[in-house]
């Protein structure tokens, strides 16, 4: 049985090198045309062909999002565009537009189409349409359960693509339009601007039924599916997709490096175990910047799968450094500060090959070797020792006490 | 010939509705339609089928929910009693529908509306090359960019909506009961109609409505495309639907009349639009994305 791919987003060539190197087996950008979220959007056709490149010697594959859905005069250079995407060694276009699908078909046929989950594909009649026109797999919607992807996969020979991890719609994906109406900005060709999440009143025929103080709003918490995927790996599923071409590289980091363990640990000894379960969950909640729950998996989502009041609960950010070098003979990491920290913190470093190694800040050194007490200045460069060896591309955050982690 | 078509309430209002002007109407049933005016039971159907056929208008059937695994069995049943009905349409929205139908010899019916999706004349002529009866525009493109797509598609084949709250969000989620739930209020919610959002910071009501098929959100709103409907004639387009949706008879009736005078040349558009945006007020009449361009950048209205 072929291994499930590992489906990690990036924004940016950065991100793309960190969710390689922390072991995603493919990942999706957007170019600057044709793609939605193209504010996130930062490869031009060089930008994509070193991601390429870079992939490749890493045995891992780039799909670049071709989703947008274009107007009538949108459309211009798109076929020059599909032949470099091909040209470049991209493995998959991700297509919303079967007009963009079929283009991609006949002038780039090396590159396999996905259909997009703004199709919101939902059954296996549905995956059956698509394959019979020629497409290579399809995304499924967010809106099924478990029950409902194990039962559509069991009848369908396409691969399938799921989501596990991240932002959800709170409508189908690609049927909605808050954003157009509320800003003008579209939302199916990447001006989104979550107008979802904003605050509403609620009124019935001219009464008022909303709480003043913690007005409606159509928000979702974020998915994380990590439970299922012993059940969606048995269920033939092709690839479990993380969320978020927007966020940061310790986001991808953590999420990538602990799904490739899970992933892996499950390949390896036939289950999770409660208690690995456990740590599972507490090392994913160390990425997120919103509170998660299980979208669909378990069927209609409740009162609890929401966010309403401005309490949005956001996770302080931990990430407090990335480490450009290591020196073994002082014991001491070139270190780029992320976010604030101060000598006597409780640290843990983890990295491509590394897991949680706990430390203690001790002593902090500037390039001119002074000591310091406190790195609070963004992007400086500071050396920081620690009691075992770290390698280049490692990030070091916080340590929280169990307790803290929800 | 332009074919207006639009939402009865009841059987009965089939007659008024000819009368009025209209060419054909869309049903609504419960399970398979989303976003219906109004909800036919199943039993019905054979008599709105005699009906229509009696009064020569077309009858054309709402299955545009997201269909799952296991209610397939259901809409296979479905599909096939539209047949034997010999409906003259069915609006749907989920390529299984599509699949199933090709199955059944009947892709002939389909009409593709997929809200949002179709915005372009390449993915128009797509669909209507796999052999749907037509397909129904997004309606967020501009007057300009619908006429183009008819150039360069069959027109005869394209319906736009023309008048009425548009949908602008579906989630199979149940926000309004989660809603009232995390509140602590014991309001009903569910399959009310009358129910509205206002954003904080503007004064549209944006009505909002939860049933079986989840939320739907609407515009703050009301389409009226009286000084375009003959633009978009004369450039093809051949259907026009006009959604009744949280309104009533009287109210589509009013409004295939005055469609018709502006397509028989008896009003001029414009001043039916001034006129009836005037007697309106409270509905926010506007020309919705006709001639407004979205795009990618902040323009928060």
């Amino acid at each position: 049985m072929k291994k499930i791919e590992l489906l990690s987003p990036a924004g940016d060539l950065e991100r793309l090198k960190i969710a390689v190197r922390y072991g995603a087996d493919a990942v999706y950008i957007g170019g600057k045309k044709f793609s939605l979220r193209s504010r996130a959007s930062n490869f031009d056709i060089e930008d994509i062909a070193e991601g390429v490149k870079f992939a490749k010697q890493y045995g891992a594959h780039i799909h670049v999002t071709v989703n947008m859905l274009p107007h009538e005069d949108d459309l211009e250079g798109l076929e020059a565009y599909l032949k470099d995407l091909e040209r470049v060694g991209v493995t998959a276009v991700i297509a919303a537009s079967p007009y963009i699908a079929k283009c991609a078909k006949r002038l780039a046929p090396k590159l396999e189409v996905h259909v997009s989950t703004q199709h919101s594909s939902t059954n296996s009649k549905a995956v059956a349409y698509w394959q019979k026109q020629g497409m290579d797999r399809v995304v499924l919607a967010r809106e099924l359960t478990l029950a409902q992807i194990q039962e559509t996969a069991s009848k369908s020979s396409l691969p399938l693509e799921v989501f596990i991890h991240g932002g959800m719609c709170i409508s189908y994906s690609g049927r909605c339009t808050l954003s157009n109406n509320m800003t003008n900005r579209d939302a199916n060709r990447g001006g989104c601007a979550q107008s979802c999440r904003w605050q509403y009143e609620l009124y019935d025929a001219g009464k008022a039924l909303h709480d003043p103080a913690d007005l409606f709003s159509m928000s979702s918490k974020d998915l994380m599916a990590a439970p299922y995927i012993p059940d969606l790996i048995d269920a033939g599923i092709a690839s479990l997709k993380i969320e978020g071409r927007m966020k940061s590289v310790y986001y991808i980091a953590t999420l990538v490096k602990t799904y490739r363990m899970f992933i892996d640990e499950y390949y390896d000894k036939g289950a999770i175990s409660a208690e690995r379960m456990n740590w599972y969950r507490s090392e994913f909640a160390k990425a997120e910047n919103r509170p998660t729950s299980c979208g669909f998996y378990e069927g209609m989502p409740k009162v609890s799968g929401h966010l309403y009041d401005h309490n949005r609960a956001v996770v302080g950010q931990e990430f407090i450094g990335y480490v450009w070098d290591y020196d073994p003979k002082r014991g001491l990491a070139k270190v780029e500060v992320r976010n604030h920290f101060r000598r006597g913190e409780n640290i843990e470093v983890f990295g491509p090959s590394l897991t949680n190694e706990p430390a203690e800040i001790t002593n902090l050194y500037d390039e001119e070797g002074n000591l310091v007490e406190v790195a609070n200045k963004p992007t400086q460069i500071l050396y920081m020792e620690l009691p075992f060896a770290v390698s280049r591309h490692d990030m070091i955050r916080k340590r929280r006490n169990d307790h803290e982690i929800k | 010939m332009s074919y207006l078509i639009t939402t009865p309430y009841i059987i009965k209002d089939l007659k008024p509705l000819k009368e009025a002007g209209a060419d054909g109407v869309v049903i609504g049933t419960p399970f398979f339609s989303a976003r219906a005016a109004a909800i036919f039971s199943f039993d019905e159907l054979k008599l709105l089928r005699k009906e229509t056929k009696q009064l020569n208008l077309l009858m054309f059937v709402l299955v545009n929910r997201m269909f799952t695994e296991e209610e397939l069995d259901r809409l296979t049943d479905y599909l096939k009693y539209l047949k034997e009905l010999q409906v003259d349409g069915i609006y749907f929205c989920d390529e299984g529908v599509l699949q199933i139908a090709e199955s059944l010899h009947m892709a002939d019916r389909l009409i593709y509306q997929p809200d949002t999706l179709l915005t372009n004349s390449c993915d128009v002529k797509y669909y209507l090359d796999e052999g749907l009866k037509m397909v129904t525009l997004a309606k967020e493109i501009t007057l300009a960019e619908m006429c183009a797509i008819a150039k360069h598609a069959d027109g005869s084949r394209i319906e736009v909506i023309i008048h009425g709250r548009e949908n602008m969000m579906h989630s199979k989620r149940r926000l309004l009961s989660s809603y009232m739930e995390h509140i602590h209020a014991a309001d009903t919610v569910f399959g009310k109609r009358t129910l509205y959002l206002r954003e904080e910071t503007r004064d549209d009501h944006f009505p909002i409505l939860e049933d079986e098929l989840g939320t739907h959100v609407f515009t703050g709103f009301t389409l009226a495309a009286f000084a375009e409907i003959k633009t978009l004639a004369d450039a093809g387009i051949a259907y026009f639907r006009i959604d009744g949706i949280f309104h009533d008879l009287a109210y589509v009736c009013e409004a295939l009349r005055l469609y018709r005078a502006v397509l028989s040349n008896q009003a001029d558009g414009a001043e039916v639009f001034a006129d009836y945006k005037k007697r309106y007020a409270d509905d926010h009449v506007t020309t919705g994305f006709l001639y407004q361009r979205t795009g990618l950048h902040k323009e928060r209205l």
